[in-house]
């Protein structure tokens, strides 16, 4: 019976006890975060350089822009950054271009009944004048990688978003041909109108200030490239413009004021 | 009696030794001023050679000021546990003397007027972590953009076009870099840096200008150089994103096919095809693939 109340009181007495200490024992590492000691490469930093730019897969007309950016971080993770872009390269005519150009007629005193004149036809196909954007850049992912075993870096990638300005140009918008009605038979779309941006970007660090930055631009805005019909009523004007997607590549080199990067614990 | 209170005083005896136990417990996330800022490099037990603190030189001279005084204060006060134990992950993914086969799907990106979507697969076998030997396959679809129905409207033109119909491929690939990264430093993600060459044949066929002509097709042999990034997922399972470049000599449709003294003779065509209408295309593709890993596991040969 004494046995017995003892082995009651026990139980009364540790059960809490060591339940107790079966919750409180948790893993050490539970509040850990991932990463320890991470150098924080942009936090409250600014960010400023110049690189290079160049469109992919334009119909008329590539353009190889010089494009510096400026940018605020605000923390490790959210950025304010404006872009320019300044083509440099206004005559860089694609494959397309080309094979459109030698496949029309040239002489002018040759008739066309249909077919436009080579000159008059690439004179009406507009090219990018300059860019300037505004983004707002998310940064979810950093980390480190290793080249060949021996060169190591860190880097971040990021999606971006904003909007801007994109300037349209041609070298002769409307050619005499061009003009033999109202609205005309094909004049070159040259404006400097609203384009969203959106796309994605990385920065690789060659040293706590320096970065090599790439971008890849998906400039949306409304275009008609050719500068001729599109909708089928003969003439061009405003309705022949088209929603149309501009891809710009970028890559720059940027540094990072102040000089010195955060550690997080 | 005497029983009765020699088992008391055994269960409370344990009951004081479990209450300390307790006590020596890592506490809750203390404040600041608690002093639980130690790190393993400055009061830490000893660190192995496995902390690359290299990857961080001049950490302290980084530190503020302020950050500098929390880490000095309150010796002796009681630490926050994971800061006194060292991770270093391993490597996430072996692949020497694995399989993996990927299947994929892509598409071309810079022909303004034919765009091709790809489904097909690779078959790799690594020879080592980084080197690898397959085997590529992919069939192609079609589809004519809204720029090259616009030729026809605005220019009278007809474009000369040809279509892809498939592709195969000996492939060497190698893994110059591999790198991690911080999911919103929740999460670390493995990933790795993948480079290809190969050397295969590709089947083209010409789009016909007049409807009605018959095509012929080409079987050209086509070299292409790739790069790509591989995301580790599972013991078993990558996710990829890669860009492959293919250039081959290719013919096009004769443009003075009228002119042949019978159109209709693919022979004739496309002998005529290759004496004059042939010429280097370059076809930049994007792919998504799937990479399934035989086996399925793999074990570390080395001590952590």
């Amino acid at each position: 019976m004494r046995k017995l109340i003892a082995l009651f009181v026990g139980a009364i007495v540790c059960l809490p006890t060591v339940a107790r200490a079966e919750k409180e024992r948790k893993s050490p590492l539970t509040d850990a975060p991932v990463i320890r000691r991470r150098l924080e490469l942009r936090d409250k930093r600014f960010e400023f350089g110049v690189g290079a730019g160049v469109t992919i897969g334009q119909d008329f007309y590539n353009a190889l822009m010089i494009m510096p950016k400026l940018a605020f971080h605000f923390n490790d993770w959210i950025s304010l950054a404006g872009v320019g872009g300044f083509n440099v390269t206004p005559g860089w005519k694609s494959s397309f271009n080309s094979d459109i150009g030698g496949a029309l007629p040239t002489d002018h005193n040759t008739p066309s009944i249909k077919s436009p004149y080579a000159d008059d036809a690439v004179a009406t196909m507009n090219h990018l004048g300059y860019v300037v954007v505004g983004q707002v850049e998310f940064i979810p992912l950093s980390g480190k990688i290793a080249l060949l075993s021996s060169l190591f870096s860190y880097f971040d990638l990021y999606i971006l978003a904003g909007g801007g300005i994109v300037n349209l140009a041609a070298k002769d918008p409307m050619p005499a041909t061009c003009s033999v009605s109202d609205p005309p038979r094909c004049k070159a779309y040259t404006a400097t109108e609203l384009t969203i941006n959106a796309g994605v970007g990385a920065h690789a660090f060659v040293s706590r200030w320096a970065a090599i930055n790439l971008e890849l631009h998906d400039l949306v805005y409304k275009n008609n490239a050719s500068g001729r019909d599109v909708n089928g009523d003969k003439v061009t004007s405003t309705a022949d413009l088209e929603w149309t997607n501009n891809w710009v590549f970028n890559l720059n080199v940027q540094f990072f004021l102040p000089y010195k990067a955060k550690i997080s614990r | 009696m005497k029983r009765l209170a020699l088992g008391l005083f055994v269960i409370l005896a344990n009951l004081s030794v479990a209450k300390s136990s307790l006590a020596a417990e890592p506490e809750a996330p203390a404040s600041d001023t608690a002093g639980g800022d130690k790190t393993p490099a400055d009061t830490g037990p000893a660190i192995t050679p496995d902390l690359d603190l290299s990857e961080i030189p001049g950490s302290t001279e980084m530190a503020t000021p302020g950050e500098a005084k929390k880490g000095t204060e309150g010796v002796g006060a009681p630490r926050k546990s994971w800061e006194d134990i060292v991770v270093v992950p391993r490597k996430a993914f072996l692949k020497k003397h694995r399989l993996e086969i990927a299947p994929f799907a892509g598409i071309t990106l810079n022909d303004p007027l034919i765009r091709h979507y790809s489904f097909g697969g690779d078959l790799n076998y690594y020879i080592t972590d980084v080197l690898s030997v397959g085997l590529e396959g992919q069939y192609f679809i079609k589809e004519l953009s809204e720029r090259e129905s616009l030729v026809g409207l605005q220019y009278y033109l007809v474009p000369t076009l040809n279509k892809l119909k498939y592709h195969y491929a000996l492939a060497f690939g190698y893994v110059p870099g591999y790198g991690k990264f911080g999911l919103f430093n929740k999460w670390i993600v493995h990933w790795d840096l993948t480079v290809a060459i190969g050397l295969g044949m590709i089947r083209t066929e010409i789009i016909p200008r007049a409807f009605g002509d018959k095509a012929f097709t080409n079987d050209d042999i086509v070299g292409h150089g790739g790069l790509g990034v591989r995301l580790f997922v599972l013991d078993w399972l990558t996710l990829s994103v890669t860009f492959r470049d293919y250039v081959y000599q290719d013919a096009f449709e004769y443009q003075g096919r009228t002119s042949l003294p019978d159109p209709q003779d693919t022979a004739a065509v496309k002998k005529a095809s290759q004496d004059h209408q042939s010429q280097l295309v370059q076809n930049i593709m994007m792919f998504f693939s799937i990479g399934l890993y035989v086996p399925p596991s793999f074990t570390y040969r080395t001590p952590r």
